[in-house]
């Protein structure tokens, strides 16, 4: 333990720890200063105005929403009717099966009246062979579309939609979350608003459903979820949407888009050849690519961010859902970063580049498996009896002090934007998963993510990842 | 015939308050509920003479009140719907579970006034 | 307690910096204090808001019963009637002493208007006025703050405050965005009158949502008598040309024909699909041709409306270029479009395309009866063999140096003549030389396409059309631009009155795709007009074009006597520029105002499209394209070569007139003088 050579590596890792905490301070500063007045100013802008009357425009352009469907017999024809609803009058629902083993196709057949129709299809696409192309036959469900394809994963199905579609803007979701009736209106102000960028995608907020009351594809009431777990999540969500992505779109370096609900200008998902369906972190990666491909071709471009409550999906409430989820998502992290490496730090890409891709690196990527080292190598300090002590506690209250902070921000803009937790007790329980979430349920979260890490790196080395045929877990 | 008894479904409370005064100016015996499930209540206590209802409510919508009227204890008492722009396919599902009539917002209170009279003098004869 | 995390050993490079224990806990305990304080915050918030909907909820329903009395008050009702609605007029004004309570009225008022139609939507406006609400409206409007202002304008626009139409117009071009389109939203809702304020001044860009919402308020408008939106076509800000394009076709008005055939080589794809869209929907036939000019270079989705265009307005003659697309496009859409729209125009006329090599020759086979009506069409005879000359050269793909111009694709659709004339690389002699004839031929071609009155334009690609019969032009062009915009150049043609065929002046002008910080003004003198073009500084310009050619026909031969040594080396080839420079110096005077299709649009090519546009000549283009043809006999491409001549040779063929009468060598001498347009700005500024 005396050896100079060890000594020098402590002295190291404490440089390496101190730096990363106090970017990471300034940065959760900054977003939180930043997120604080792009709501303000969204706010102010959008009390200004009703939407509604919109929707029949002619000048309305079109819309088509892919819902990629496998295995989702039991709530399928729900969720296509909740998907019909819309207050919009330009668009299109374009279900695909991708090749599920249960009678989702049959349960659609049946309730919707569908007969097959032709339709053409490029050669030249490269995604699962289409069984079949089916309408209804009744008018009234004129807005609906199925394809039958053969299995090849969420990013091929959403591929296969989007080149079916003859819509300008594409959106892609999850066929189990609920879009509120006004959402493709909000969708379609984001594309239009600008006159000088071209907005090549338009992502929103997920909200947590668990527990609300829905009834018939209406949102009826919101309540807190009932599950710990979830509750925990709709913190994290909180945080992550209405701070963390607020941000990002305010200074427009907007990474990610959710899968459950992201927009996309056809014509350049199209040009960049859809979906990568070699990652399961696709919603992540073709973000960058839409972003790289403008980039490239010095086009002035914007990715919008819908602050409002659109989307609403169930999170897992199961663990192993969970640490399933959260495995995945950090592989796709890892594989879309591995894939963009170029963009380090690349002034190349302007903001991109010099922000946000070393923020998903660092913290987004990095971050977990840096708290699960610097965990056991407090273990081990304090097994070697090296650990001090006063300065360990001084340091942890405090990083726990600025976390709690942090939430407690977070739901002070919930409270400010929406305040849709009516109840006072409902935000006495948030408040309080903050409190116990950095011991609860934040140690599940990184240990996924070290989970997945591991995963990816092991199985690329061993040559076998590709085999792992990526399923629909619930997102 | 006494006054007649006029069950008005509005969430809005504004708008429920002005067509409740011209109503009752007219000499209805107005009864105002602002949500679906006060309407519902309402109903299973006692049936009006004519129903106003908007199309959305909340917890019960205008649709469903003429299902639960029409078919669940069928009863056929005249219902009025009150729909908001763009909201065509519900009417036409409120049709044809058996809906009377449909007004359009913006409302104007003077044709409420003449559509419910055609009803109730329809359904009087 | 000055020891770091662990303990300190003075060994590595660098050393994290000592931090006090201390210090941290002073962190901790402030990070503690402010999540304390956020936590009241969200109570003490929470709280509020739901005080304040309390109170508004109280207040709504005192006020609830006054409104429904003042609706619906009549005039002839008995005496306790009257009675207790004066008592409410007075009770009512006690209580609008309380701004609270104004503000509240104003809200329920607002909402209800939405709700309410007939009768007592009017008497709810008129309440509102009566009350002296939109005097707080009036307040907001002086505010600072840019949410207030908004605001107020929205208020006032709703209750359809008429009166505060001349309020709010300065507001149509405020620099502050929310309040500029709430302000033009007011504009256009208040006043008739207002949507043409707003189109002529408007000099920001509008963007597609506003447009939107623009439109939707003309849409409920009742017996709502639009103007003729034509005349908006010729606005500068490209966003005002778009709107006008799209209420052009929302409200039918097929009374622009020439100007939206025109607008077809806007720069701005979205123009040109919304010119598309009108030509579609209003069959403009003769757009035919520019549509088939402008296809190889648009997206996808221009592509398909042009299709869409040609199958409702194209006839048998277009299945050979159709039939190319079908065979040749990139796109499978497009393909497949193309195929469905053949058989539209001619039921059976596609081919079925699996199996099939798509550079085999199949299209002349195809419909070989209709081959000499295309070409009739456009010069009177022609030969049949054309097409298949051209199917032999298609495979042909490499070898052409004609490198395609380095344009992004929105703004810079098709390349300026100008800014080629400005820096033109020696190397691009040649192409830069053909290409003004060309478009020269383009002009011709055009004038023949559209109806007699076209206003011959040179540069394509911007210039706002005329419909009117006189020739006069909007010019005025303030300066003062925002920097950031992207900068781009564009001619303005003035042609002076009397003389149409001689004397016009082309200045270029910078100006910005998006800065439109001018006001269109019309003059109607010409020399006033040349007084403002030279305001502007022209960086290449016609007019000295126009002085060169004097020049040169007096002082011959001009060529090589006032050029710079360096100017003259750098020909690569000089001779062949001999042959194209000929021509136009015959067919000027009496082609004057015509121009070549197929300029703008080869240079971008590669050898293939070169080809295929080459074989398009004889049945689009006619004589004229003899120089350009001849141009191309030098070009560095074989079979560019040998394609020209084909094309020249069926040209000549089929037509003997004085046109094609060679010039003397002296006179291309003369004329390479006349054409030298891209000599570097150091010499020009000599003259």
């Amino acid at each position: 333990m005396n050896s100079g050579a060890f000594d020098i590596l402590l002295e190291y890792i404490n440089i390496v720890f101190l730096v990363f905490t106090l970017v990471l301070f300034l940065l959760f500063t900054a977003m939180g200063y930043l997120s604080s007045r792009s709501s303000i100013h969204y706010r102010n802008k959008n009390s200004v105005g009703d939407i509604s009357r919109i929707m029949a425009s002619p000048l309305s352009p079109s819309i088509t929403i892919i819902a990629p469907a496998y295995n989702e017999g039991l709530t399928i024809v729900e969720n296509i009717r909740s998907l019909l609803s819309l207050h919009y009058v330009n668009y299109e629902v374009m279900v695909v099966n991708d090749g599920s083993k249960d009678d989702t196709l049959q349960k659609m057949i049946d309730a919707y009246d569908l007969q097959r129709v032709e339709r053409e299809i490029d050669p030249q696409w490269r995604s699962k062979p289409i069984r079949g192309v089916y309408k209804s036959r009744q008018r009234s469900f004129s807005k609906l579309t199925v394809v039958d394809k053969e299995n090849g994963g969420k990013s091929d199905a959403l591929n296969t939609g989007i080149q079916l579609s003859e819509s300008k803007y594409v959106g892609c979701i999850d066929v189990d979350c609920l879009l509120l009736p006004d959402a493709l209106l909000h969708v379609v102000k984001a594309f239009y608003q600008r006159s000088r960028k071209r907005v090549i995608a338009v992502g929103g907020v997920i909200r947590v459903a668990n527990s609300c009351r829905i009834d018939g594809g209406v949102l009826e009431e919101i309540r807190l979820p009932k599950n710990w777990l979830a509750r925990f999540q709709l913190l994290e969500y909180t945080r992550s949407f209405l701070l963390g992505r607020m941000a990002w779109g305010r200074i427009d370096s907007l990474l990610i888009i959710s899968g459950a609900f992201g927009f996309f200008d056809r014509e350049i998902a199209m040009e960049i050849g859809g979906y990568d369906t070699g990652t399961v972190g696709e919603d992540m990666e073709i973000v960058f690519r839409m972003r790289r491909y403008m980039h490239e071709r010095d086009l002035p471009y914007t990715v919008e961010y819908i602050p409002d409550p659109l989307c609403w999906t169930e999170v897992p409430e199961d663990l192993k859902i969970l640490v399933n989820q959260r495995d995945r998502w950090s592989r796709g992290n890892l594989e879309t970063l591995f894939r963009h490496k170029d963009m380090f730090f690349n002034p190349k890409f302007g903001r991109l580049g010099m922000l946000s891709y070393p923020y998903w690196f660092f913290y987004e990527w990095l971050a977990p498996i840096l708290e699960f080292l610097g965990f056991f190598s407090i273990l081990l300090f304090a097994y070697l009896g090296i650990l001090n002590w006063s300065f360990f506690l001084a340091i942890t209250v405090m990083v726990y002090a600025f976390a709690i902070m942090f939430s407690f921000y977070a739901v002070l803009w919930d409270v400010w934007s929406y305040n849709q937790y009516t109840r006072t007790k409902d935000i006495l329980i948030l408040l309080f998963c903050a409190l116990i979430e950095p011991f609860t349920f934040h140690p599940i979260v990184v240990w996924s993510a070290v989970r997945g890490n591991y995963k990816k790196l092991f199985k690329i080395n061993s040559g076998w990842g590709s085999q792992v045929r990526k399923g629909f877990a619930k997102a | 015939m006494n006054d007649p008894r006029l069950l008005l479904a509005e969430d809005d409370e504004m708008l429920a308050s002005l067509l409740r005064y011209r109503l009752e100016k007219e000499g209805y015996l107005v009864e105002w509920v602002s949500d679906g499930r006060a309407m519902k209540e309402s109903l299973e206590r006692t049936l009006p003479d004519i129903v106003v209802s908007d199309v959305l409510m909340p917890y019960f919508s205008g649709i469903e009140m003429v299902d639960y009227l029409r078919n669940e204890i069928k009863s056929s008492i005249p219902v009025i719907l009150i729909s908001t722009a763009g909201n065509e396919t519900n009417v036409l599902n409120a049709f044809e579970l058996g809906a009377d009539d449909f007004i359009a917002k913006p409302v104007s209170p003077s044709e409420l006034m003449v559509r419910i009279h055609k009803i109730l003098k329809t359904r009087v004869a | 307690m000055t020891q770091t995390f662990w303990t300190y050993r003075p060994l590595p490079l660098f050393q994290a910096p000592e931090i006090h224990t201390n210090l941290l806990w002073d962190l901790g305990i402030l990070f503690g204090s402010i999540s304390l304080a956020y936590f009241g915050f969200i109570f003490l918030m929470r709280n509020r808001l739901s005080a304040r909907k309390a109170a508004v909820r109280q207040h709504k329903r005192e006020l609830a019963p006054m409104i429904s009395n003042f609706l619906f008050y009549d005039p002839e009702t008995e005496a306790e009637g009257r009675e207790a609605y004066i008592t409410m007029k007075i009770e009512i004004r006690e209580l609008l002493k309380n701004p609270f309570n104004r503000r509240i009225l104003s809200e329920v008022l607002m909402d209800l208007k939405t709700d309410v139609s007939g009768s007592a939507r009017v008497k709810l406006l008129r309440l509102y006025r009566d009350l002296g609400l939109h005097q707080d409206a009036y307040t907001k409007l002086k505010s600072w703050r840019w949410e207030r202002v908004s605001q107020g304008i929205r208020e006032l626009t709703e209750m359809e405050v008429e009166k505060a139409y001349t309020l709010i117009r300065p507001f149509v071009n405020d620099k502050r965005g929310v309040i500029r389109k709430q302000a033009q939203l007011a504009t256009v809702s208040l006043r008739e009158e207002g949507l043409s304020f707003f189109m002529d001044t408007a000099r920001y860009s509008i963007s597609e949502w506003q447009q939107i919402k623009l439109l939707e308020i003309l849409r409920q408008r009742e017996d709502y008598n639009p103007p003729r939106f034509r005349d908006w076509l010729t606005s500068e800000n490209r966003d005002v040309v778009l709107f006008a394009l799209r209420l052009i076709r929302h409200y039918n008005q097929n009374d622009a024909e020439p100007a939206i055939i025109r607008l077809l080589q806007h720069r701005n794809t979205m123009v040109k699909m919304a010119a598309a869209e009108c030509i579609r929907d209003f069959r403009f036939k003769a757009a035919r041709d520019p549509l088939k000019v402008i296809f190889r270079k648009s997206g996808e989705a221009l592509k398909l409306l042009i299709l869409e265009a040609l199958s409702s307005i194209g006839d048998a003659h277009d299945l050979p270029i159709l039939q190319q697309i079908s065979e040749q496009d990139g796109n499978f859409v497009v393909r497949s479009k193309a195929r469905s729209v053949m058989n539209t125009l001619v039921p059976g006329s596609a081919l079925p395309v699996a199996g099939i090599d798509p550079l085999e020759p199949v299209a002349p086979q195809e419909n070989p009866k209709e081959e000499p009506q295309v070409l009739q069409t456009f010069q009177g005879q022609t030969e049949i063999n054309e097409l298949e000359v051209q199917a032999e050269e298609i495979p042909a793909t490499e070898g052409f140096n004609l490198k395609p111009t380095p344009s992004a694709p929105e703004d810079n659709g098709l390349p300026e003549l100008s800014e080629q004339g400005a820096h033109i690389p020696m190397d691009d002699w040649d192409e830069a030389l053909f290409d003004f004839c060309l478009k020269q031929e383009l002009r011709a071609i055009m004038t023949q396409a559209g109806p007699s009155e076209e206003d011959p334009g040179d540069d394509i690609a911007f210039i706002p059309y005329i419909v009117e019969d006189e020739p006069e032009e909007e010019t005025s062009l303030q300066s003062d631009r925002e920097p950031a915009l992207i900068e781009v150049d564009y001619q303005v043609v003035v042609p002076e009155t009397g003389n149409p065929s001689e004397g016009y002046h082309h200045e270029t002008r910078t100006s910005s795709a998006f800065d439109l910080s001018f006001i269109p003004l019309v003059t109607e003198d010409s020399a006033e007009m040349a007084g403002s073009h030279q305001a502007s500084e022209p960086r290449w310009s016609r007019q000295a074009t126009d002085f060169e050619i004097q020049e040169a026909e007096t002082l011959v031969p001009a060529f090589g006597l006032t050029g710079e040594p360096e100017d003259e080396t750098s020909f690569s080839e000089p001779i062949k520029t001999e042959y194209f420079t000929a021509q136009p110096e015959k067919t000027a005077p009496n082609q004057e105002g015509t121009f070549c299709i197929f300029s703008e649009f080869i240079r971008e090519y590669d050898t293939e499209s070169k080809l295929i546009l080459l074989s398009e000549i004889p049945a689009v283009g006619g004589p004229k394209e003899a120089a350009f043809l001849r141009g191309l006999l030098e070009d560095q491409d074989a079979r560019i070569r040998e394609k020209a001549a084909a094309v020249l040779e069926e040209l000549n063929g089929a037509q003997v007139g004085p046109e094609e009468t060679k010039p003397a060598r002296g006179l291309q001498l003369r004329n390479f003088g006349r054409f030298r347009l891209w000599r570097p700005k150091k010499e020009r500024t000599h003259e």
